[in-house]
């Protein structure tokens, strides 16, 4: 009877289960309307990565991507334990670590998103066939650019195409084997071109949609698209893919099918990258990029000033900068600027106190020019510490100048305070730029001048910062702050006008260096230049221009370690150009961080670094793995 | 058979409820005779003696009373026959009734009491052989009776045992004391939704008589740990007003919610707070056959508290009252100053670094030469006084008639912690809890068969604490060494708090306990309730309605009152006074001696609505039982910050119950619930869970006289059934997809500096059902030695399926979807025994003894996961328990022969390392002797992930027991009872407890560090391996990464309380007013035996920053008057 009774209650009251949270948004919702597409259009792009946050790259939210790429080589070393960094310098990295699943679940999220976008953005009444158009292209270069972003780290991936496999989709359904090196590439260029000619601005200056001239800042358009080519095809060019690494040979699909090339036409692959830097530099140099320069009162180039102008990226005044291709407005700055400002205990202003956590090693100090335009050093002895000086470069290694402060010649702007180190006089304006040493004077004089001191008991030595300090005696400089470290404004810049040239000299130089050295040496010498450093065969004191391809190319990759240091290039570029065992598979050095005074300025060990052939790619995720048995393990892992 | 198919279809004749009887028997039975009077009325025949049920009466009267109509048909009998109330006692007239005395009378007096003094009412006392003669007590429990010199008095009293005191000799007043009985037939047991006889119930549930116990705590859950079989649990954390306990019934079976549904008097409700005074009883219900009736809200046990009822008789008020000090069970011991720095320094030489303290350092510390230059704090002894206290009183009221009666009670608890405060704040951020209880229960008798029950409980609970978390104070101890700066500066008489990271890092404990301002909590809980009985004899005897209508709100409220001042060191460290010997500091962080004022609330409201229909009637041997329920409930919390949070959670469903039985011997039960819930799409919204019992009593078999002797009572049962549940921690309305806009979801574009916000998939939607568990229960009870020995035990085993899981294993990450998906993908076995033993024995006149046990195990194991065939059997989930640790295989500290073999080996040729496997792998380069070696699970010359596997149990416990002793010698009683727990483990890790393992080498040391691996002492048995100074070291990364040789054993046996109490003789304050005065004595938490000695085990802690829990000693009194 109650049973009766009571199911009589159930159906007479059944909307007691009724009330439902009616602000649910679903993907329906969210297209109906103009500005729910843009948010989704914004939820596509939020994939592209904050490198300015490489501390943290264990445990964001789904939607940041920065990777270990700066203190993960042989660049720096952060001093905290929990950074994901040390995993890779240490090979302990696995295919069950956080930081893979991550950055591959996050990827492919953005690639989902692009496809969806793609389908569903011509929804809303309120969007226009002009905005469809366009808003789909760049949704069409981001997909290809997390698809580069996957390739770049984890080698040959899956390419997933138009389709969207539902969630509930069947075990068979999710079988997916991974595309070739060359299946990748040609799908991202592709790609890439499809978006180029069906929608993207020529430039961001450029308005097709009206409303103001700058309101497009920071959306994909066809010069960065372009310079994603650009990079795209020197991958594809490069000893790491191109078959020239005899460790991958045999990755293969379950089926048999090899990833890898082998046997092709290399010098038709670098040709195909010069081509597309070429096309940039033709269609979009001086019309949109030049290299940012800054003047002397007497009208000379001010290097310094210049370079640290390039890399400033200040977003309230970013349409007046020359040289950014390609950036993130949004980011972390003040995280950045808080591991590059140093701990400076006893400053008195807040502004200058940060943790100085992110050290420059011994051998980026190593790679800094001699002023002359010289290397300081050929390379290290067997015990890979002492360095083997160049003997005409002028380079000393010991002692301390206690008579005069280093003065650059041209702009006469004091580059290092008296009593400086003599490692650290005579070197190029890049080095002052990029790398703070013990005794010199901070960035930020608003408040005073504060000298940087790294020894022991120095503000910013190891007993200061307790756990706050540089591991190898330098901190980076690069992008540090003016100002107070919590200070933002900044972009992250993720891609400059140097990036191309150096592109483009490699990729000619690879092609033919005899038929190609005016174009290269124009290149080079034009970052040189800048740089305020002699160039090769132009100018003062020019130096000699290199005799023949293999010098050329060591000339390439010496200036590309140096104008791109600490930019998220050399950890890609050390695997791609097969050096890695040798560049990375060996300790790294600083000063004597637990010394003081004389004690300080020894070359030191700070770690032993591992690298072995399998650390050229990401593992894939193992529980990617576990579910898609078609899905081939990276050769070993 | 035809009186008894007649009697079924009889009801709807005699509706109307007389108090004439008209019958028409000729020779018939007794008992068709007594079946007429019961269907007639109320009244129930209680056979005194067995053999009567042959005896023929006829009997033909026409509306006659009771009285009239028992002597018609009794007047040709030899058997006579009593009216207590509505029970009918028919018994053989005494035969041998000695008519020589007969005649010779004296008037006996006295009163009647229960045990603990208070009077019984309306006892009923007949005279041995004379049975006529009759009397019962008032409501003073006095009585009065002419009796037969050297004769017999009878005490009966419903619920207690008969009790006979002989009236010979010269005394004329005769006081006794009556008390309950212990294994009557109709004892009652509460079971789901209602209450059941003892013998019929076959569902598994234990119950605790909380009369006895008293705790020392604000909270009544941490009285359960040892007392009832099936309970597991654990206290973690002695903090005032926070102490309550994680409970688990039969163990963890699903990785979602496994606590149990608690109701307290029918409604869910929290019963952390509700004075142990006030609270009648508490029963677990543990198998599927009596929790089958709550649905989807039962899987995981239920556990039912009943709030005293009032009773009939004159107001009884009962005081109780004490007084406790309390200690911590165990404070954690630290290492001192110059143990501390002589470790730093040998760490840093393990990796050839140099010393961090040079010898004048150590050597001034030693020597006390300057405590602020060189300081060696002690931080614990810094933060704790040695003794906190509490307190609690409790007055209530009892009493009342037939009509209405009353439990009141109201109640004070009061708690200090142990925390230190500074005199010199105007604050107070003393440590305590005060918590003031009111507890009212009414029963109405509105009319003859309806019933009104109105209870409210509710209390204000108000706390104060430091505003730093005392976790964090106890943190803050473990990041910092004793070394490191003074407790505290003086400049000129004015405070500073010393302190050396300019990020704040590094905090000082004791600055943080008592310099950060305070939060003062307030706490405020209403629980009202009324139901509603109406007897439905009308319809059908043995039917009632009921109805219950329960409103409960809540409010949080906490103010507080923050700061951190700024911080101070030395700023030369040579030059560290003034010349007026001040010391020079340096400001090094910069905080504010502004109190900020901070606030916050939460609170919820809840409606629930229960109706039911209940049927028991016995016919002859046969019984039968139904119920039939509705309820619903709608809880509301608020503020929140969704419209989702701010929706009602909603419950509803119907539950019910048929019994049959069969001469006290066969049993049958069957239980359904029916139930919904918010969580599923509409269309797969309800879920059915039905549970089969069955029950034999062998021993009141004809066959088992022979055996009755030495087995008095013997029991079997069996359940069988099905129940949910539909919580996820982190989910609601599952079926509706989750998607918001969000920031961190967006991009910038534009020049405008405004962040498009982006689309977050929080959850995609999802058609899904319950979590149902199968569990079965076999169940066996008996009693040995006149059953003084009782004895339950249980098999219990459930398969829990469709569990609610996150399909992040299955769903691979390249499809691209944000949410990990919620599924019915898993399963989970448990299985294990519960039993409790209780013997209970009198001797002599004085002295009573009752000893009682109870064990509770339990193994649950994963059988379905979502997780996809692994690379190697070992990573795989299936068949480790839920609860699980996961990490590296520890084989012991590498020598430095073991690492040497690895040295040759990596100097061999490529192809002789191809043929030869490394001797010993290792996770990372450069491990020296005396760090921890792994063990090489897949023998792939690595130690990496793939070398992990389960490695311990978790912290929750396999297996919990508790033994206890009562003796009462006259009016001294001593209880004492032990508690403990097996197969609970821990992996410990954080500050401290890995020496040096903080960024920069930070962190304070435990005072056992001596017993670590060192060069001078290359042992294996130890506690550290070897010393490393920061966490870049590859050798903490190493020995300090997951792996068993971090596993313990928590595992303990403690003297869980001890009470002496003293009932005073009446003599000592007869005339005073009092019934009843006793004084006791009691300690809880008095000693623990572990082989694990950092802290107390029982914490939930890896490296022991957790407040401890408490020992107290109590002393207190407790009257009635």
């Amino acid at each position: 009877m109650t049973m009766i009774l009571a199911v009589g209650l159930l159906s007479a009251c059944s909307d007691f289960f009724d009330q439902v949270p009616n602000d649910r948004l679903s993907n329906t919702k969210i297209f109906e309307t103009k500005s729910g597409t843009e948010k989704f259009l914004a939820s596509v792009y939020t994939f592209i990565p904050d490198e300015a946050n490489q501390r943290m790259v264990h445990e964001t939210t789904l939607s940041r991507t920065p990777g270990p790429w700066t203190a993960g080589c042989d660049e720096a070393e952060y001093v905290w334990g929990f950074v994901t960094s040390h995993s890779i310098n240490n090979n302990t990295f696995t295919a069950v670590d956080n930081l893979s699943g991550h950055l591959w679940k996050s990827w492919y999220i953005g690639i989902h998103n692009a496809t969806l976008f793609m389908k569903d953005c011509h929804t809303s009444d309120d969007v226009t066939e002009a905005e469809v158009t366009q808003w789909t292209a760049e949704a069409r270069a981001l997909r290809a650019m997390y698809y580069f972003y996957l390739f770049r780290a984890y080698g040959p991936i899956p390419i997933l195409g138009e389709d969207i496999i539902s969630m509930s989709a069947s075990y068979d359904e999710v079988q997916l084997p991974r595309n070739s090196v060359d299946e990748c590439i040609d799908y991202i260029v592709s790609e890439l071109d499809k978006a180029q000619k069906e929608g993207l601005l020529e430039h961001v200056s450029k308005n097709a949609l009206g409303g103001s001239a700058t309101n497009q800042i920071g959306r994909i358009d066809q010069t960065i698209a372009q310079a994603f080519k650009v990079q795209a095809l020197m991958l594809k060019a490069s000893p790491l893919f191109n078959g020239s690494n005899s460790y991958y040979s045999n990755l293969q699909n379950v089926d048999g099918k090899k990833l890898f090339p082998e046997g092709v036409d290399k010098i038709a692959r670098w040709q195909a990258a010069a081509d597309a830097a070429g096309e940039f530099l033709t269609n979009y140099e001086n019309k949109y990029y030049n290299l940012e320069i800054v003047n002397t009162a007497n009208g000379k180039i001010d290097p310094l000033l210049s370079y640290r102008k390039a890399l400033r990226g200040a977003y309230s005044s970013i349409t007046a900068y020359k040289e950014l291709i390609f950036y993130r407005i949004d980011n972390s700055t003040s995280t950045m600027q808080y591991d590059r400002t140093p701990y400076h205990k006893g400053a008195a202003n807040a502004d200058y106190r940060a943790s100085g956590g992110l050290g420059a090693t011994q051998e980026m100090v190593d790679c800094y020019f001699m002023a002359n335009g010289k290397l300081p050093i050929s390379g290290y002895a067997a015990d890979g510490k002492t360095p083997i000086v160049n003997p005409d470069a002028g380079y000393v290694e010991t002692g301390i100048d206690s008579t005069s402060a280093y003065i650059d010649p041209v702009s006469g702007v004091e580059y290092a305070p008296i009593n400086t180190y003599n490692m650290y006089r005579n070197r190029e304006p890049r080095f002052y730029a990029n790398i703070t040493f013990n005794g010199q004077k901070w960035l930020n004089t608003k408040n005073g001048a504060f000298y940087t001191i790294f020894e022991n008991k120095g503000n910013s030595g190891k007993t200061a910062g307790v756990n706050d300090y540089s591991k190898t005696g330098y901190v980076v400089r690069k992008c540090a702050p003016e100002g107070g470290w919590g200070v933002g404004d900044r972009v992250n810049i993720l891609m400059r006008l140097p990036l191309i040239y150096l592109d483009y000299a490699e990729a000619l130089n690879e092609v033919s260096y005899s038929a190609n050295q005016t174009v290269i040496l124009h290149y080079i010498n034009l970052i040189r230049e800048r740089a305020g450093i002699p160039q090769y065969g132009t100018g003062d004191n020019a130096l000699p221009v290199p005799a023949d391809q293999d010098a050329m190319r060591a000339a390439i990759h010496a200036e590309r370690t140096v104008e791109l240091m600490f930019e998220n290039v050399r950890f890609f570029d050390v695997r791609r150009w097969n050096v890695a065992k040798a560049t990375q598979n060996k300790a790294i050095y600083g000063m004597n961080i637990l010394g003081d005074k004389e004690a300080f300025y020894s070359r030191t060990k700070v770690e032993d670094r591992v690298f072995q052939d399998r650390q050229n790619f990401f593992p894939i995720p193992q529980g990617e793995i576990d579910v898609n048995k078609k899905l081939v393990q990276n050769t070993g892992y | 058979m035809t009186t008894l198919v007649m009697l079924l279809f009889l009801p709807a004749l005699s509706m109307a409820q007389s108090s004439t009887f008209s019958i028409n028997l000729n020779r018939g039975t007794l008992k068709q005779f007594f079946s007429a009077i019961e269907k007639q009325s109320d009244y129930l025949f209680v056979y005194v003696d067995s053999d009567i049920s042959n005896v023929t009466v006829s009997v033909n009267v026409s509306n006659k009373d009771i009285n009239e109509t028992l002597d018609a048909a009794l007047k040709t009998t030899n058997l006579e026959y009593r009216i207590e109330g509505k029970n009918i006692s028919v018994f053989k007239a005494a035969a041998d009734q000695d008519k020589a005395t007969k005649g010779q009378k004296k008037r006996i007096t006295g009163r009647v009491t229960d045990k603990n003094g208070e009077a019984l009412i309306g006892v009923g006392i007949a005279e041995a052989g004379n049975l006529k003669n009759t009397t019962i007590t008032d409501a003073d429990g006095l009585y009065t009776i002419n009796a037969t010199v050297n004769s017999t008095l009878v005490f009966s009293y419903v619920g207690f045992e008969k009790l006979q005191e002989s009236t010979r000799g010269s005394q004329n007043v005769h006081d006794v004391q009556m008390s309950e009985e212990v294994n009557a037939l109709n004892e009652m047991v509460v079971v789901g939704y209602g209450q059941q006889r003892k013998i019929s119930s076959i569902g598994s549930q234990s119950t605790l008589k909380i009369q006895d116990i008293k705790t020392p705590s604000a909270s009544l859950s941490t009285v359960l740990a040892g007392r009832l079989s099936g309970v597991i649990a654990v206290q973690r954390t002695g903090e005032p007003g926070k102490d309550g306990a994680d409970i688990w019934i039969r163990g963890i079976a699903t990785p979602n919610k496994s606590t149990p549904l608690i109701l307290v008097d029918g409604v869910e409700r929290s019963f952390n707070d509700i004075d142990p005074e006030d609270i009648e009883s508490l029963t677990t219900l543990k198998d599927a056959s009596a929790t089958a009736v709550y649905g989807v809200r039962g899987a995981n046990g239920v556990i039912l508290i009943k709030t005293k009822p009032g009773n009939i008789g004159r107001p009884t008020v009962s005081v109780d009252y004490y007084e406790s000090i309390t200690q911590f069970t165990k404070k954690v011991d630290l290492a001192d100053g110059i143990t501390y720095m002589n470790a730093v320094n040998e760490s840093l030489s393990n990796t050839k670094k140099a010393a961090k303290y040079d010898q004048m350092t150590i050597q001034n510390t030693y020597n006390k030469t300057d405590e602020l230059l060189y300081p060696n704090v002690n931080w614990m002894d810094q933060l704790f006084n040695d003794y906190g206290r509490n307190r609690r009183a409790n007055v209530n009221v009892r009493g009342g008639s037939q009509n209405a009666n009353y439990y009141a009670s109201v109640s004070y608890y009061n708690e200090t912690g142990l925390m230190k405060t500074d005199n010199i704040e105007d604050y107070n951020s003393t440590m305590k809890y005060s918590r003031y209880n009111f507890t009212t229960n009414l029963n109405l008798k509105i009319t003859e068969s309806t019933k009104l029950d109105i209870g409210t409980q509710g209390y204000l609970g108000e706390g104060n604490y430091p505003t730093v978390k005392s976790s964090d104070v106890y943190s803050s101890a473990m990041d910092i060494s004793p070394v490191d700066y003074p407790k505290m500066f003086f400049v000129n008489g004015i405070r500073e708090v010393p302190g050396i990271n300019p990020n704040g890092g590094y905090r000082n404990p004791y600055a943080d306990a008592t310099m950060r301002g305070y939060q003062a909590v307030t706490r405020n809980q209403i629980y009202s309730n009324i139901r509603l009985t109406q007897d439905l004899s009308m319809l059908t005897k043995g039917l009632n309605f009921s109805t219950m209508f329960a409103y409960d709100v809540y409010s949080y409220e906490s103010v507080s009152q923050a700061k951190r001042e700024s911080t101070y060191y030395f700023k030369d460290k040579n030059t560290p006074y003034d010349e007026n010997g001040q010391p020079i500091l340096n400001q090094t962080f910069t905080g504010s001696s502004d109190l900020a004022y901070d606030k916050a609330s939460d609170g919820n409201k809840k409606t629930y609505l229960e109706a039911s229909l209940n049927y028991d009637r016995a016919f002859g041997k046969h019984r039968f039982g139904a119920l039939g329920l509705f309820n619903q409930q709608s809880k509301t919390i608020y503020p929140v910050n969704t419209l989702e949070a701010s929706l009602p959670y909603r419950m509803r469903g119907i539950a019910g119950r048929a019994t049959y039985s069969f001469d006290d011997r066969y049993f049958a039960e069957f239980n359904i619930g029916y139930n919904g819930s918010e969580n599923f799409a509409p269309e797969s919204r309800y879920g059915t869970f039905p549970a089969i019992g069955f029950g034999w009593v062998a021993s009141n078999e004809k066959f088992w006289e022979p055996i009755m002797p030495y087995v008095s009572f013997l029991k079997f049962r069996y359940t069988n059934g099905t129940i949910g549940n539909s919580e996820v921690s982190d989910r609601r309305f599952m079926y509706l997809a989750q998607y918001v806009y969000d920031g961190n979801f967006g991009y910038m574009l534009g020049n405008t500096n405004n962040k498009t916000d982006g689309v977050r998939v929080e959850n995609d939607a999802v058609d899904l059902g319950w979590e149902t568990s199968h569990k079965q229960d076999l169940g066996i009870d008996f009693k040995l030695l006149n059953d003084d020995l009782s004895v339950i035990f249980d098999l219990f085993k459930e398969h829990r399926t469709d569990i609610l899981l996150k399909r992040n294993l299955s769903i691979p990450g390249f499809l691209g979807y944000m949410s990990d998906p919620y599924g019915n993908v898993g399963v989970v076995d448990n299985q294990g025994f519960d039993a409790s033993v209780e013997y209970n024995k009198k001797f002599g006149k004085d002295w009573l003894v009752s000893v009682r046990g109870n064990f509770t195990c339990n193994e649950d194991k994963w059988v379905e996961n979502d997780q996809p065939t692994q690379m190697y059997p070992w990573l795989s989930k299936k068949g480790t328990n839920v609860n699980g640790i996961w990490g590296y295989e520890a084989n012991g500290l590498f020598t430095q022969d073991e690492l040497d073999a690895n040295k040759a080996w990596d100097a061999l040729s490529a192809e002789d390392k191809a043929a030869n496997k490394k001797p010993y792998a290792t996770p990372y380069d450069n491990l020296q002797a005396g760090d921890v070696k792994f063990n090489d699970i897949n023998g792939d010359g690595k130690i990496d992930a793939y070398d992990k596997k389960w490695i311990g149990n978790g912290d929750v416990p396999k297996a919990v027991y508790g033994f206890g002793l009562n003796v009462t010698y006259k009016q001294l009683s001593l209880g004492i009872l032990f508690q403990g727990t097996s197969g609970a483990e821990r992996m410990i890790n954080g500050s401290s407890i890995n020496p040096f393992k903080g960024d920069g080498g930070s962190g304070n040391l435990y005072s056992n560090i001596y017993d670590r691996w060192t060069v001078d002492n290359p042992s294996q048995d130890v506690f550290y391996p070897r010393l490393a100074y920061g966490s870049d070291e590859v050798d903490n990364q190493n020995n300090f990464t997951s792996s068993s040789w971090w596993i313990k054993d928590m595992d303990f046996i403690r003297l869980k309380t001890m009470q002496i109490s003293y009932n005073l003789p009446k003599k000592w304050f007869s005339g005073m007013g009092f019934k009843n005065v006793s004084v006791y004595a009691m300690g809880s938490n008095l000693f623990t035996i572990s082989q694990f000695k950092l802290w107390d085990p029982e914490l939930n802690t890896g490296n022991g920053t957790s407040y401890p829990n408490n020992t107290t000693y109590s002393a207190g009194v407790n009257f009635s008057f």
